[in-house]
């Protein structure tokens, strides 16, 4: 047993072991998948949540921005291009509210300072803008509101109309009146010169005209005709060549055009920047957006890969498991039983049941118990073949036996006789004597007619009763006579007292002996021999019992 | 042999020009006030405008008449510019009131419709003598191609030259750029007939036609402004040049020149110029204002900090012009960084800041704005592998007098040796550390100024705009301001992307 355990120790793959790792291994592969499969899905949620979520958004915020900054390019044209204050007010308006839904849209996205720091600029010169485009307009109506006093207050001396006065028809004639017909023509000029330096040259030209208007051509005036031609000189000075005058206002004007056109330019280089700007970061977010769902399509190929594969070696893992299973335990477990149904002899082992575990402990179990029960199987079967009280064997042994040795009889070609032995007067020594003693006197005569058998052939039994029978395979009438007499000597030797007998004052036997030759022997045989040693016993006890009769017809 | 020449040339002005030295007897008839090239108002080097029109306003109360010249190349390229095309420069120049300005090849930073327009809003006439718009075979709108200015007894005939190589540096499509000698010498004769007694050219870079011009008499004196004109290696000039010469010559930045006219006893005029500084000068309040006006709303739209300068850097002209630099490296590497492109290039005449960056110094945008003001757009181009060496060897072709189209690249390996013959300098051409195989189709990130051939990139021409190039170019410095932003660095390392194997330094 020690021998036993010791090789259980060694090399032991308990079962118990097997199923716990399979189920955890099992268990493992199934969490594991589950979970990664899990986590890449959480994974990919979130990035498609943020895309949906923050990114979309943050690009469509961007895009409007960019539009709406596109538009205020155009509200910027329209601010530096207006002419009069209604136009002006349109721009304005249109211009300051578009600034504010960008503003607003701004402020809800997340923008680096270059693109705030440019929108605050952006805020300024317009605000900036449209206070020089007022001024523009402002100065161009002063110039024009000039121009027309001008003209109102040479309108006399201008028209030709009949009701003017003569005086003043008078003085248009003369030289002083033509020049100063020029130099209010030339003043003209300047309001259709768009070039300052033309003004200026035209400027210089008109002083000169003036001052030799009032020094040489002043002095050839009639006396009557001065006094008017001093006071429009004196308008002259002031509409046209002083500071507030017409020219000093025309060059103002141009050069704020030139401010305005340079300012506008600049508003809307700015805005249109702006614009590129704002549609740079759109670019930017969406190739990063690009690139991220690129990324994330390749990760999720890869988690469908990584989740695939782990799910092919999960199965490869159950498959593994189940055929580990399947070997170890249901294949042997088959075996088992198959060895158990004793279809294989156990003792000689033909088909070794290999393994150190559970099942074959059970074999060795098994085997114990076969073992056992074929130990006790015998046990039962010497028990159930031989006789309790004297140990020999019992009838059904005989039967048993007589059946063999027929059979044995008839293969060799031997006679097989049979002796049916009776005590004589036993009911009345069992009477007489008691139960008891007749007990021992049976296990007396049994014992003495078991050891008489010479040969191991030999077989004697316990028929019934006080009747024993015997078997001598390969025994003629002969040699049965002679074991009779054999069996009586030896009985009638023990001596057992027995007053009562009337054959002899001790146990005696009659016996009856048949004998049959092989060519006799037939399926009736059996109890044919029983028969005729019956009828031979009869004859003994007929002729005064403690005697052998052999039959014979 | 130079010595002779010299000789020669002194003696040739001495003959033909009637050239004496004035005398006390000598009538002084007019001063002329000369200035130019003054395009950052933030530049306190430069003098500026406000000290300008101070100095304007000393002269003018003299008894004598003064004229004021202004010789131009001051509209661009600049920060401000980039967004009015140089209206503000007109705007005070119109408060100084010159007599006319000199149209240089700067003028044209912004292209022809915007100088068109400036012209209209300046106060004073803007010159340009071998100018002409080929449709209607005259002057460009707005422009005149030359002035007569009475004042006292001078009628001074005004004539402006315009360099020949701004057709290509400056992509000019709507006019064409005459012969320098031909314009003058036609220019000069219908002065002369409208009376003028004595001409002047302005010009913004030294031209021997002028030279032979003042020789044979056509024109009087000259006036030139050009700062980064190295006298040293410039025969006629040097310690042979004097203030009695009629070449009025200006080489720094904060100087002015004057010069007087004097009519001698013989009827004969003749001229004697001086230089002055503006820099310690007084500042006009007015100019003054209406610059800080200018420079504020600038200001705050430029004032943005964008990365700290962790290694030093140099934009310095010559230095960006003649080899490779980390600025021009980082801007390369920008068109890369925002395209898919193999390889990109520049041309190292778009940076114009001319700066020191010192350690620790915080690069801003306006830094940004003055080292690449011009309003350069972004393309990818196709090309192939010859055209690509072509235009490599092209840009290397002008190399001694420091052309802008020197080259900066990135992701490309160029080695040459200046010393070679044009046609003959670049030795490799790598990208990505391979050698360019010709017949191979190559993806270039580069700017669209030379795409469309600019300064001599006539080559890149033949390249096609790849799929990836946008609809609309981003503009480099969009690019490179973002790119400063994202890595908080300005300049990037010194790798060997472009070597001259002549170079000992």
């Amino acid at each position: 047993m020690t021998e036993d355990n010791a090789t259980k120790q060694v090399n032991r793959l308990s079962l118990n072991w097997v199923f716990t790792v399979s189920l955890l291994c099992i268990f493992l592969v199934f969490l594991f998948v589950s979970g990664l499969a899990y986590y890449r899905l959480v994974s990919v949620n979130q990035i498609l949540e943020n895309i949906a979520q923050n990114e979309t958004p943050k690009i469509l915020l961007f895009d409007k921005i960019s539009t709406e900054a596109t538009s205020l390019v155009f509200y910027t044209e329209q601010l530096a291009q207006a002419k009069n204050p209604p136009s002006l007010r349109i721009a304005q308006s249109a211009a300051t509210s578009q600034l504010n839904s960008v503003g607003a849209l701004i402020g809800r996205g997340d923008f680096p300072e270059t693109v705030l720091v440019e929108f605050s600029a952006i805020n300024a010169e317009i605000m900036e803008l449209i206070q020089l485009v007022k001024d523009k307009i402002n100065i161009e109506s002063e110039v024009q509101q000039t121009e027309q006093s001008m003209y109102a207050s040479f309108s006399d001396f201008l028209s030709e109309s009949i009701t003017s006065d003569s005086s003043n028809v008078d003085l248009k004639k003369t030289e002083w009146g033509v020049s100063f017909s020029n130099l209010i023509a030339l003043s003209s000029q300047v309001m259709n010169t768009n070039r300052i330096h033309e003004i200026n040259r035209t400027k210089e030209l008109i002083a000169n005209k003036f001052e030799i208007l009032n020094s040489e051509l002043a002095k050839k005036l009639p006396a009557d005709k001065k006094p008017l031609a001093n006071a429009l000189s004196r308008l002259f000075k002031l509409y046209v060549l002083s500071g507030k005058g017409l020219i000093a206002q025309r060059i103002m004007q141009l050069r704020v055009d030139g401010r305005t056109r340079g300012r506008g330019e600049f508003t809307k280089k700015l805005v249109s920047d702006f614009s590129r700007s704002v549609g740079f970061q759109t670019q930017q977010l969406n190739g990063q957006i690009i690139r991220e769902t690129e990324r994330t399509n390749e990760f999720v190929s890869q988690q469908i890969h990584v989740v695939g594969l782990s799910t092919l070696l999960a199965l490869l893992l159950l498959a593994v498991i189940g055929l580990i299973l399947r070997i170890r335990v249901i294949e042997r477990l088959t075996l088992l039983n198959q060895l158990v149904l004793g279809h294989l002899d156990v003792d000689k082992n033909e088909i070794k049941l290999q393994g150190n575990d559970e099942i074959t402990d059970i074999a060795h179990t098994f085997k114990r118990f076969t073992r056992t029960i074929e130990q006790q199987k015998q046990a039962l079967s010497v028990l159930a073949m031989s006789d309790g009280l004297t140990g020999i064997a019992n009838r059904r042994a005989f039967d048993e036996e007589l059946d063999r040795q027929i059979t044995v009889a008839k293969r060799l070609h031997h006679p097989l006789s049979v002796l049916l032995i009776d005590i004589d007067f036993f009911k009345l020594y069992n009477d007489k004597y008691g139960h008891i003693q007749g007990d021992e006197a049976l296990k007396s005569v049994a014992k003495v007619l078991k050891e008489s058998l010479n040969r191991n052939i030999d077989f004697v039994a316990r028929y019934g009763g006080e009747e024993f029978v015997c078997i001598l395979p390969n025994t003629d009438i002969n040699g049965a006579i002679q074991v009779a007499k054999r069996f009586g000597t030896a009985i009638a030797n023990l001596q057992i007292e027995h007053k009562y007998s009337d054959a002899a004052p001790y146990i005696t036997v009659s016996s009856g002996s048949a004998t049959l030759q092989a060519s006799e022997l037939n399926l009736h045989s059996h109890a044919d021999v029983l028969v005729k040693a019956d009828k031979a016993l009869y004859q003994a006890k007929e002729a005064g019992r403690n005697q052998a009769r052999a039959y014979s017809e | 042999m130079k010595c002779f020449l010299l000789c020669f040339a002194m003696m040739g002005f001495a003959v033909q020009h009637q050239f004496v030295i004035a005398k006390e007897s000598d009538n002084l008839q007019a001063s002329i006030l000369f200035s130019a090239e003054m395009q950052l108002l933030g530049r306190k080097s430069d003098g500026g405008y406000a000290r300008l029109a101070s100095v304007l306003s000393e002269l003018k109360q003299n008894d004598r008449p003064i004229f004021f010249l202004f010789g131009g190349n001051s509209l661009g390229p600049s920060p401000m510019s980039t967004f009015d095309s140089g209206s503000h420069i007109v705007d005070i120049l119109n408060s100084l009131g010159p007599d006319a300005m000199g149209v240089t090849k700067r003028e044209y930073s912004y292209f022809e419709e915007q100088l068109s327009l400036r012209a209209y809003e300046a106060a004073f006439p803007m010159v340009a003598t071998n100018i002409i718009d080929p449709i209607n075979m005259s002057i460009q709108d707005g422009l005149v191609s030359s002035v007569v200015i009475s004042k006292g007894d001078i009628k001074l005939g005004v004539l402006a030259i315009v360099d020949p190589d701004a057709a290509q540096q400056y992509l000019l499509q709507r006019v064409e750029i005459l012969d320098i000698k031909n314009s003058i010498i036609k220019e000069a004769k219908k002065l002369r007939e409208r009376g003028a007694n004595v001409i002047t050219v302005m010009h913004a870079k030294q031209f021997t036609a002028i030279d032979d011009l003042l020789k044979e008499g056509i024109i009087d004196f000259s006036l030139l402004k050009d700062r980064y004109l190295d006298l040293s290696d410039n025969t006629g000039l040097g310690e042979f040049h004097t203030y009695k010469d009629p070449r009025v010559i200006l080489t720094q930045p904060a100087e002015v020149a004057i010069v007087d006219i004097f009519i001698n006893s013989d009827g004969l005029i003749d001229i004697q110029w001086s230089k002055k500084s503006l820099l310690n000068q007084l500042e006009d309040s007015e100019v003054a204002k209406q610059r800080n006006d200018y420079l504020r709303r600038l200001d705050r739209l430029m004032d943005l900090p964008l990365a700290k300068v962790t290694e030093s850097f140099d934009t310095n002209r010559k230095i960006v012009r003649t080899r490779e630099n980390r600025f021009g490296n980082f801007v390369a590497d920008t068109l890369l960084s925002f395209t898919d492109a193999d390889a990109a290039l520049i041309n190292s005449g778009i940076i114009r800041g001319n700066t020191e960056y010192q350690l620790g110094h915080t690069f801003s945008r306006k830094d940004l704005a003055n080292e690449l003001p011009f309003r350069t757009g972004v393309v990818v181009l196709d090309i192939s592998g010859r055209d690509l060496i072509n235009t490599i060897e092209s840009s290397l072709s002008e190399y001694e007098l420091q052309k802008g189209k020197f080259p900066h690249v990135a992701n490309m390996q160029i080695q040459f040796n200046s010393s070679n013959s044009l046609g003959s300098r670049l030795l490799s051409l790598k990208i990505a550390g391979k050698e360019v195989v010709e017949g191979k189709l190559y993806k270039l990130a580069t700017t669209d100024y030379l795409f469309s051939g600019g300064d001599g990139y006539i080559s890149l021409k033949n390249g096609k705009l790849s799929k990836t190039s946008a609809a609309t170019p981003a503009l480099l410095s969009d690019l490179v301001m973002q790119k400063i932003i994202t890595e908080n660095r300005v300049g990037s390392p010194l790798s060997a992307r472009v070597v001259n194997v002549n170079d000992r330094g």
